[in-house]
């Protein structure tokens, strides 16, 4: 099993590697085709719950930073939302009444936003998380989060920003990912975060959270 | 002690300065008969103290409860008379004033910082509270957040009974298609509220009303992000979600 992962980790990598130097997918340069009217209202609904900022917000439930999100992963999550494939009982919902149409104005919108992290603690470790971050953990096949994410945590594409997170967030959805995301999603890219999840304890994963929340 | 009650005094002084005010028949409670809403009759309704038309509290049967009932605070404790004076000998509201009892601590704090500062602008709480915070000290407005939190609250009850399942089903699904949140999200599944964010279950019908149709009117605009959820929700959205938290009980719910 152990070797599976390990082996499955590292090709992962390579993956995302090769992912990464495809070139744009073009997604945010898509205009909307609806009017602007619609898109803009669409946009304030959700920074009535992300914030004005898109900076997240913590509500009774941890509500994430949209700003700065890479758009081809926020256009993936709505995708994933709609169709069921990411499964959750707030968003999904929402996500169904955004036309795809919509999708790349919304995501453009968002990856614009540059806001300071809105913080926050996570009870964890934030030099561990920055050692996990950086070095992984290869005695659990957990492999370097930096190979994908990038060094400053900002992703590229497909795969996600970290850097500025709600770390309570984080913690939630790495722990939750089996259940909410499975291995299904159509773009493939849920299933590369499988192992790692697995592998992560609950105190490793308090410890990058509380890293990667910090950072710009 | 001796200043409380000049304060209150002087409050009530100030309060029969402010406008006419509506007594009502002997409730038992003096200090009720100071500061109740105009009765249905009375067609004076550009009255902004005396509130909407239709009446907005029912006093308990027993209303001539005694003051002892309030589990006081001790001599040296803050001084909650100064507040249940309008907000009712056991905080759980009175007239316009809404119920503190089991409010979230650091919500009342921040709202005592708005009224402070005057950014919570709207007429009621320009006409009674602007007055009540300016001497608050930091550590006594902490000790009176405290003490209200802590006090356990009960539900008003006095909505629209048979708005109450439309109600809920906004509360907890919103109505993306015409962007409206839902509400769960930030107050949660019992309207009990976490940190800042107020509890919900409960608080009277007229209260919630008001509060909701404020925003919209451009009052108290730093309430972010309330002046958003609520510029989406119509006359008839509003009347169902008042109607449905005033009959929320939660006190088995955790705080
Ligand atoms: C009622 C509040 C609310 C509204 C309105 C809302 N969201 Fe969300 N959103 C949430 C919550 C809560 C989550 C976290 C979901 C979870 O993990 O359970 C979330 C998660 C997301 C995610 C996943 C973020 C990530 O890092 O994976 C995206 C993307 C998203 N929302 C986009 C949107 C967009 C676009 C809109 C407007 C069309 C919107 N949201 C409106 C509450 C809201
Ligand atoms: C093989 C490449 C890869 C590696 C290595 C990797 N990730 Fe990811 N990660 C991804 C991809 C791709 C996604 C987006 C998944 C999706 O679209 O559902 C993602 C998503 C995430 C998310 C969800 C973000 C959000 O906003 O919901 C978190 C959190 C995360 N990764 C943390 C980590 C951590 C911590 C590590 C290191 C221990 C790590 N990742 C290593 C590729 C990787
Ligand atoms: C003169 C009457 C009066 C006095 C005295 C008074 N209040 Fe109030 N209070 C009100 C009214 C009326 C409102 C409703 C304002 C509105 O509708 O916006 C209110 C609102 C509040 C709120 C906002 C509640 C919410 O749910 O948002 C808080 C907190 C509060 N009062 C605390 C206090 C405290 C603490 C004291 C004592 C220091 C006090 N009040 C004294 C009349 C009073
Ligand atoms: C994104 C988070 C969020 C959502 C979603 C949200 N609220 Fe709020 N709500 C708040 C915050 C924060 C406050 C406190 C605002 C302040 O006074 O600073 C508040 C205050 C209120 C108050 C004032 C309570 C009082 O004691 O005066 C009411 C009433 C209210 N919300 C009702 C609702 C209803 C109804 C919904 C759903 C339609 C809703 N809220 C959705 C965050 C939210």
């Amino acid at each position: 099993m152990k070797a599976i992962h390990g082996r499955y980790a590292l090709s992962s990598i390579a993956l995302a590697g090769a992912l990464m130097a495809l070139g744009s997918s073009g997604s945010a340069l898509a205009g909307p085709r609806e009017s602007s009217g619609g898109v803009q209202a669409k946009i304030e609904y959700c920074e009535t719950c992300h914030g004005d900022r898109g900076q997240g917000f913590y509500g009774y439930y941890a509500i994430p930073r949209l700003a700065g999100q890479q758009t081809g992963y926020l256009e993936n999550q709505l995708r994933d939302f709609s169709s069921g494939m990411r499964h959750t009982a707030i968003m999904s919902p929402i996500a169904r009444s955004v036309s795809p149409s919509m999708y790349g104005a919304i995501a453009a919108h968002f990856h614009a936003m540059n806001s300071a992290p809105l913080g926050g603690g996570s009870g964890g470790n934030a030099a561990l998380g920055r050692d996990i971050f950086m070095n992984g953990i290869p005695e659990s096949n957990v492999p370097a989060c930096w190979a994908c994410h990038g060094a400053d945590a900002h992703g590229s594409r497909d795969i996600p920003r970290l850097a500025g997170q709600l770390p309570s967030y984080l913690i939630n959805t790495l722990s939750n990912w089996y259940q909410q995301r499975g291995t299904k999603s159509e773009h493939g890219y849920s299933a590369l975060m499988v192992p790692t999840t697995h592998n992560l304890t609950r105190a490793q994963m308090a410890a990058v959270a509380a890293y990667v929340s910090g950072l710009h | 002690m001796k200043q409380t009650g000049l304060t209150v005094a002087s409050l009530a002084i100030s309060l029969l300065a402010a406008g006419p005010l509506h007594a009502q028949q002997a409730e038992g409670n003096y200090l009720a008969t100071l500061f109740h809403a105009t009765p249905a009759s009375v067609p004076d309704h550009n009255c902004v103290i005396c509130g909407p038309a239709t009446p907005l509290y029912s006093p308990p049967p027993d209303a001539s409860y005694p003051l002892a009932l309030l589990p006081l605070p001790g001599a040296n404790g803050p001084p909650v008379k100064n507040c249940t004076f309008c907000h009712g000998v056991s905080a759980q509201g009175l007239a316009v004033a809404p119920r503190l009892a089991g409010q979230r601590a650091a919500y009342i704090q921040k709202e005592l910082g708005a009224f402070r500062n005057h950014s919570r602008d709207n007429p009621y709480s320009a006409l009674y509270m602007w007055n009540a915070v300016p001497n608050l000290h930091p550590e006594t407005a902490r000790a009176l957040a405290d003490y209200f939190s802590r006090e356990a609250p009960q539900a008003a009850a006095d909505g629209n009974r048979a708005l109450v399942d439309q109600g809920r089903v906004l509360y907890q699904q919103g109505e993306p298609q015409a962007n409206i949140v839902t509400c769960v999200v930030c107050h949660g599944p019992d309207a009990q509220g976490v940190g800042a964010i107020p509890r919900l279950a409960g608080l009277s019908y007229s209260y919630l009303k008001r509060r909701l149709e404020q925003w919209s009117q451009g009052y108290h605009q730093t309430a972010k992000p309330m002046p958003q959820v609520t510029q989406s929700l119509s006359a008839e959205q509003i009347d169902a979600l008042a109607s449905y938290l005033s009959f929320l009980d939660d006190r088995a719910a955790s705080r």
